[in-house]
């Protein structure tokens, strides 16, 4: 366990950065969970991004306005206003923003709707740490285009 | 056979009896399976030459092996990289307690690889085979317990069975639970029951946070684990065109659920026990709160 522990000390003070234009990304996390927000805040600044956080969708849209980050993630199944609503609102508001769904509800149908509706990605939680990663990597890649 | 629900079908089987189920599984928590049991599982030996090689220490068994000439270095290497599956360590434990030697354990394990269906699903269908209120629903409640008890023991790293005797709750004066419905072209609504203790301890293994009391993390801990399984439920569904919403998950406290075509089980683990629900209705009667 110890040795493992280790490991992963080693592989996180390795991680190389994911920036944009040599400044960090700036991520939402949007989740009712304060759990999930915490994990997944830590797998973030892994990569050096600077994080927000929000904890409904109506909290999304309101921190994208004022805080412009470079990508969000977003969850589905929220009290107040959902992720699929938030969704909407957001690429109104901001369509050019980089989003990805970050939820257990990764029906067809769900997948359907939200890429619909602009979604740059679906990952089905529990998600791993690659998956992150590779969200993060398309989140830089449109956030870049997008300048 | 190398399977997670190896202590489910000795029950089923009536091979161990709920109790020492519960006693075995508390000591499967510390067991690690030697590489002789991960050989007998994969097949690479078969129990007669392992009872021939009798008693042995497990550590010492990959020095035996290779000077009795039963196994090639190569064989060794590649049993070493198996996954220890809780099946693997329960049969270590059944070894280590002497309640099977190799040849009971060869036997067992053949039969429950030779078996046909899982063995969750069958208790589940048993446990509920005299309640005709749920006959329609039967096999969605069995379809979900066997996902939530292979997801629990994955994420909470702990053997678990679905205990004959039932649910016992009462006298739990402390407790918790956590419900989350899923709407759509199906009504159904999983919960977790527990005394406060558990419901701790749950927390603690899913989030591997430090958590001390049934507080706000702990319940975000437990809804969240809740809400990931009912979403790989919810995903299994959707492939077969159901298409189901997931809500918000809902928590109680001191609450004893209650609600129509309802099931309890009574879910025996390394670390305790605790009430799965299944049901129709919504049983937990507060809303989560805002994180």
């Amino acid at each position: 366990m110890e040795e493992n522990n280790e490991m992963e000390k080693a592989q996180e003070s390795t991680e190389e950065k994911i920036e944009l234009d040599g400044r960090p990304l700036r991520i939402l996390v949007t989740d009712d969970s304060k759990l999930l927000r915490k994990k997944l805040r830590l797998e973030l600044e892994k990569y050096g991004c600077e994080v927000l956080e929000a904890e409904n969708g109506k909290e999304a849209v309101m921190k994208t306005l004022q805080e412009k980050p470079d990508g969000v993630f977003l969850d589905i199944v929220m009290p107040e206003v959902g992720g699929i609503e938030a969704l909407r609102v957001l690429k109104e508001v901001a369509s050019d923003l980089p989003v990805i769904m970050l939820s257990s509800a990764g029906t067809p149908q769900k997948l359907m709707e939200t890429l619909k509706l602009g979604a740059l990605d679906f990952i089905q939680k529990p998600y791993t740490a690659v998956q992150i990663k590779k969200a993060l990597e398309s989140i830089r890649k449109k956030a870049a285009s997008n300048e | 056979m190398n399977s997670l629900y190896f202590a489910q079908y000795l029950v089923n089987e009536d091979v161990l009896d709920p109790q020492e189920a519960k006693d075995i599984l508390k000591v499967c928590e510390e067991t690690v399976p030697g590489l002789a049991v991960v050989a007998l599982a994969e097949g690479a030996i078969p129990a007669s030459t392992l009872a021939g090689l009798a008693p042995f220490e497990k550590e010492a068994f990959p020095k035996l092996a290779m000077a009795e000439g039963v196994l090639f270095a190569s064989q060794l290497e590649k049993l070493q990289g198996v996954h220890p599956s809780e099946g693997l360590r329960l049969a270590q434990a059944l070894l280590d307690s002497e309640k099977m030697d190799f040849v009971e354990l060869g036997r067992q394990m053949a039969a429950c690889g030779a078996q046909e269906g899982s063995p969750i699903k069958e208790a589940v269908r048993r446990l509920a085979s005299d309640n005709e209120e749920i006959a329609v629903e039967i096999e969605t409640y069995a379809e979900f317990t066997e996902l939530f008890m292979r997801s629990f023991m994955r994420f909470m790293d702990t053997p678990a069975i679905i205990n004959y005797c039932g649910p016992d709750n009462e006298g739990m004066f402390a407790s918790h639970i956590v419900s989350q419905r899923l709407s759509g072209q199906l009504s159904f609504v999983s919960g977790i029951y527990a005394s406060d203790k558990m419901f701790v301890e749950m927390a603690k293994r899913y989030s591997r946070e430090e958590i001390d009391d049934a507080d706000e993390m702990a319940e975000d801990s437990i809804s969240e684990f809740l809400n990931v399984v009912n979403g790989l439920f919810v995903v299994d569904l959707g492939k077969r065109d159901l298409d189901l919403d997931l809500e918000a998950p809902r928590i109680g406290q001191n609450k004893h659920p209650q609600g129509s075509k309802q099931l309890q089980l009574c879910i025996d683990t390394g670390f305790g026990s605790f009430t799965l629900v299944m049901a129709a209705d919504e049983f937990a009667l507060t809303e989560k709160l805002p994180s």
